[in-house]
């Protein structure tokens, strides 16, 4: 919401320099009301509140994903780990979880926290889990609007969804946007919010090409994969690749396994000494998943491994033992949604010391250093040539290995927690000290 | 300009006493209740909060165009029928709307004898045209999902292809290697 409130703020409390008047307070907010709105009356007041230290700050964080595991919903309670000694916070979710679910999840443990479940009465018509707003055209009320009025009732509201339909009424409003889904449509209000903040650079670059505006803050998420004890872990010959089973086939993890399948046949010693683990996660078969299975059996290889939906436990384990890691989002795309936005497994690899050799599109391309840090490939015949190269040098092994893990102390937790609380301590001294 | 305030602020707050925030929350009570009514954000904020934006088609990826062509499918299905709709007369004035709506409602009625017989051929034109459209959309989905089993089949005769040239390749080095050892 527009912020109109500094000027009358200060207004109001030069009267009460003399005597907090509360009749000229009643009056001066009966004016804005007028003037401005209800809404901005009742910003202001809550404004006031904070500047005369009468009460914490209030912040929510919205996230209509948030039932659901997945890395923008980790980027969000990670703001609110991060935050809760600072603000009162309450997470507004649209379906049931609990700060438990949080806690088993994510390791966050938000118990300063509340959880306020707001349901949205035109989702609940739908048996299914996911609120698409792709469902809400103009020609329907938005159904948003529940969490856009709910929106006004903190000082400060960040709206963690890839969902832009809400339209924020506090006085500093925040919108996380993890890409550019959708282009300005009907209910489209990013461009109301305070601060848009962003995980990477290619999620800017298309916010500016499909929103037509520069986004505030650049905050890469947060990556905690690193092992605990500090001793190097000795590595096995296994090429990994960590990533969802997309019913579009988005990650490749079929070009990856004909890609090996390829190395196994050129070259015999791969066959015999290195193995191609498949880790992801899908929560039912789906026609990609039974392709990918159907490739692999047709093969007759035996050094290629499936894992679904792994513990993070046997996850940790497996990281802690690979050499290689191989990601090819975005190979022989054309839309760049479909292309990784940032690659938080990458990152993952990189903290437990694999050598990175990633698709040269996306997030991709902020995280790895082509021949410093791993390895970026355009196609198939490039990811077996450099992944050869690799294998064939160790020495270039050990040296890419031991970049990759320093360079990905730029995306850990700690650093994305300094700039989140950098960010909103700055914003926050702002707002109270009119 | 605004740090004077802060020390100010500080001032305050030792000076703070319960009748203030008393106050305070009773206002803020007060307002919460009023907004609380407004169920309409326009209202709310008093002012226009939707905007329309233009679509440079040109600019869409294939998934965004996909989504395009269904809205606007939609959208023309919505309207497929011209004939104004008696209940779409109304009037904002609080006294004389009233028979305003009921003499406008008449005439649109009387006018229909007329009108009718010419929108009637206009909603099969646009009837035809949606159903048009609809078929050359399904049938550019079933092009589409033809185009993709193709390329499969490429993918998958590529892959068979080199794995015929290495043993093709294996062949000619085993042949090569009994012909040096004669």
């Amino acid at each position: 919401m527009k912020n109109i409130n500094t000027e009358i703020i200060k207004k109001i409390l030069s009267h009460s320099s003399l005597n907090l008047n509360t009749v000229q307070l009643r009056q001066e907010l009966g004016e804005i009301a007028a003037e401005h709105s209800i809404q901005a009356a009742y910003n202001a007041l809550l404004r006031i509140e904070v500047a005369l230290n009468i009460r914490k700050p209030t912040l929510a964080i919205y996230d209509h994903t948030g039932h659901i595991i997945g890395g923008g919903q980790k980027y969000g309670f990670t703001v609110a780990y991060t935050l809760q000694d600072i603000f009162d916070i309450t997470l507004i979710v649209n379906k049931e979880i609990s700060l438990q679910d949080i806690l088993n999840w994510y390791h966050l443990d938000l118990s300063k926290c509340k959880i306020k479940v707001i349901k949205i009465p035109f989702y609940e018509q739908f048996d299914s889990q996911e609120l698409d707003p792709g469902r809400i055209s103009r020609r329907m009320e938005n159904p948003f609007h529940i969490i856009s009025k709910e929106s006004g009732n903190y000082d400060f509201f960040i709206n963690n969804s890839m969902n832009e339909m809400v339209y924020p009424l506090s006085n500093i409003s925040t919108v996380i946007c993890h890409f550019p889904e959708r282009r300005p449509k009907s209910y489209f209000y990013a461009d109301r919010y305070t601060h848009v903040i962003y995980n990477s650079k290619y999620t800017a670059h298309w916010i500016e090409k499909k929103w037509k505006f520069v986004p505030h803050k650049h905050i890469y998420p947060p990556v905690d994969m690193a092992p605990e004890e500090k001793e190097k872990p000795s590595k096995e010959n296994i090429i990994l690749s960590v990533a969802r089973f997309e019913v579009s086939g988005s990650k490749k993890q079929l070009e990856m396994v004909r890609t090996f399948l390829k190395l196994n046949r050129q070259f015999p010693d791969i066959e015999k000494e290195w193995k191609l683990v498949i880790v992801g996660g899908c929560p039912d078969e789906n026609e990609y998943l039974k392709k990918v299975k159907e490739t692999i059996k047709k093969s007759g290889a035996d050094n290629i491994e499936l894992k679904l939906n792994i513990s993070g436990d046997e996850l940790k384990a497996i990281y802690k033992k690979s050499t290689i890691f191989w990601h090819l989002c975005g190979l022989d795309q054309t839309d760049p949604s479909l292309v990784e936005h940032f690659g938080m497994t990458i990152v993952e690899a990189m903290q437990n010391r694999l050598v990175p050799i990633v698709f040269e599109g996306g997030g991709q391309q902020e995280i790895v250093d082509h021949g410093s840090s791993g390895f970026r490939v355009q196609s198939s015949a490039q990811l077996m040539a450099f992944t050869m190269k690799v294998i064939n040098e160790p020495g270039l092994r050990v040296e890419l290995s031991r970049s990759a893990f320093e360079q990905s102390k730029a995306f850990t937790r700690d650093t994305f927690e300094k700039n989140v609380k950098a960010f909103f301590t700055e914003e926050l001294q702002k707002y109270s000290s009119i | 300009m605004i740090l004077f305030h802060f020390h100010f602020l500080l001032f305050l707050d030792l000076r703070m006493d319960e009748t203030i925030i008393k106050e305070i929350n009773r206002l803020k009570d007060d307002l919460y209740r009023q907004k609380e009514k407004i169920t309409d954000i326009k209202e709310l904020v008093k002012s226009e909060i939707d905007r329309d934006f233009d679509v440079d088609l040109w600019e869409l990826s294939e998934k965004e165009l996909d989504n395009e062509m269904g809205d606007r499918l939609s959208f023309l299905n919505d309207d497929i029928d011209p004939r104004p709709d008696a209940k779409s007369i109304t009037s904002h004035r609080r006294i004389l709307g009233k028979p305003i709506v009921l003499f406008k409602r008449i005439i649109m009625k009387l006018a229909s004898a007329y009108t009718n017989s010419l929108l009637e051929k206009q909603r099969r034109f646009n009837e035809q045209l949606v159903a048009f459209h609809l078929a050359s959309f399904i049938r550019f989905r079933h092009n589409e999902k033809k185009i993709k089993a193709i390329e499969e089949k490429i993918k998958t005769l590529e892959e068979d292809q080199e794995i015929l040239l290495e043993q093709i390749n294996q062949c000619r080095d085993a042949i090569h290697r009994v012909r040096k050892e004669k």
